[in-house]
């Protein structure tokens, strides 16, 4: 070997280029929390975003509060299909729920049609989808069958595509643990 | 080692995780192609296992080592391709920057396997056993016109000075020198064997 600290340098190099590349991913992919509980407890509707730190506090609020639009996760839109048909339950064992509301003034968005799809013991995420539309309350609920893994961990998707409603369109990846009940999902739309 | 004995090698060391990644109860109501694609991972991982002490064994076993470096090669590159056709987005997202740590550590994986297997077919085709003033035999290929492949420790001729060069490289001190000397098996395989001494 007539050069060993090149060699050495060159090791040195991919080794830090390898760690650095598993320390600077997410554990689950990016953008996916953990959503998942047991679901024993009572789902409320998420509060207002809070005033900016910098306003003082005898300033008058504004009459209406405004949300942070939730953005799109990368591998949200994996396995999407358009158009899921509606359905008021795709099985047992497991609740996907949430509420859905506006940025501008944080209100509760009635009527939405809201897509969720996950793999599930009944099969993959394209065989196991559905719309359910949102209440007065903004809140929407589907039944399904209990997770699996899908690719290692267990995964779903809820999905707004309604431009004809004047929202951008939102695709959300999230993961539970194999264990959980529930996922929680809100989601808060901006106007185009 | 022969042959038989290798491939019961490689059955033990690759059956055990094949079989306990099947018995999962994550594979309970998949589809047949997930768990093709696990059988093949699994199996790969295993006989990953045997191939440093096939490698160090050197003779026969260093071509056993070969011989199963490919295999392991195709079983991954199987198990990549199988999870791609099964659910072509997830596959595609899980290897994508955005993917999961797990994913990644086994992109990695897979890229440094393949880097080995590229290194070792591509490398010297040789195992040095012997220790200062010993013997190094290096292996070559003959086609019907010519001696060796283009590697360099496959020299065309044993008296050119890419075959010192080779045989120098099995020098264990800058004191050491080694020549090439070249002789036929009786299967017709040609051989350049590096001879040396201590102290020249």
């Amino acid at each position: 070997m007539r050069r060993p600290w090149l060699l050495a340098l060159f090791l040195v190099v991919l080794t830090a280029g390898v760690v650095g590349a598993i320390a600077t991913s997410e554990t689950s992919g990016t953008g996916a929390e953990n959503v998942g509980d047991n679901g024993v407890a009572r789902l409320t509707a998420p509060a207002p975003d809070p005033p900016a730190p910098t306003a003082p506090e005898d300033a008058p609020q504004p009459a209406r509060a405004n949300c942070e639009a939730t953005e799109s996760n990368p591998g949200g839109t994996n396995n999407y299909l358009p158009d899921a048909p509606e359905r008021e339950k795709l099985g047992e064992g497991f609740v996907i729920e949430g509420f859905v509301r506006q940025s501008a003034g944080c209100e509760p968005l009635e009527d939405v049609p809201v897509q969720v799809w996950l793999a599930t013991e009944t099969g993959g995420e394209q065989d196991n989808r559905a719309t359910v539309r949102t209440d007065a309350d903004g809140r929407y609920r589907i039944e399904t069958p209990p997770t699996v893994p899908q690719f290692g961990e267990p995964n779903i998707h809820v999905g707004v595509d309604q431009e004809d409603m004047g929202f951008e369109p939102v695709f959300i990846r999230r993961v539970v643990d194999l264990d959980d009940r529930r996922a929680v999902v809100n989601l808060t739309l901006a106007r185009r | 080692m022969s042959r038989p004995g290798t491939a019961g090698l490689v059955a033990l060391f690759a059956l055990p995780p094949a079989v306990l990644a099947l018995a999962s109860d994550h594979l309970a109501r998949e589809p047949g192609l997930l768990m093709a694609s696990t059988t093949c991972a699994a199996l790969a991982v295993g006989a990953l296992a045997v191939q440093p002490l096939l490698a160090a064994r050197g003779g026969r076993s260093v071509q056993d080592h070969r011989l199963l470096g490919t295999a392991i090669v195709v079983l991954v590159l199987a198990h990549v391709a199988t999870l791609l056709a099964l659910a072509p987005d997830d596959a595609l997202f899980a290897m994508s920057p955005d993917g999961p740590t797990r994913a990644r550590m086994a992109l990695i994986a897979t890229i440094a396997l393949v880097a080995a297997a590229v290194l070792g077919a591509t490398g010297r085709g040789c195992r040095c056993r012997g220790r200062r003033g010993g013997s190094c035999t290096r292996t070559s290929r003959r086609s019907s016109s010519s001696w060796g492949s283009a590697t360099p420790c496959s020299p065309r001729e044993p008296s050119t000075a890419s075959a010192r060069s080779c045989c120098s490289g099995s020098a264990r001190s800058a004191s050491s020198v080694w020549e090439p000397r070249s002789w036929a098996t009786p299967d017709g395989a040609a051989r350049v064997r590096c001879d040396g001494a201590t102290g020249r």
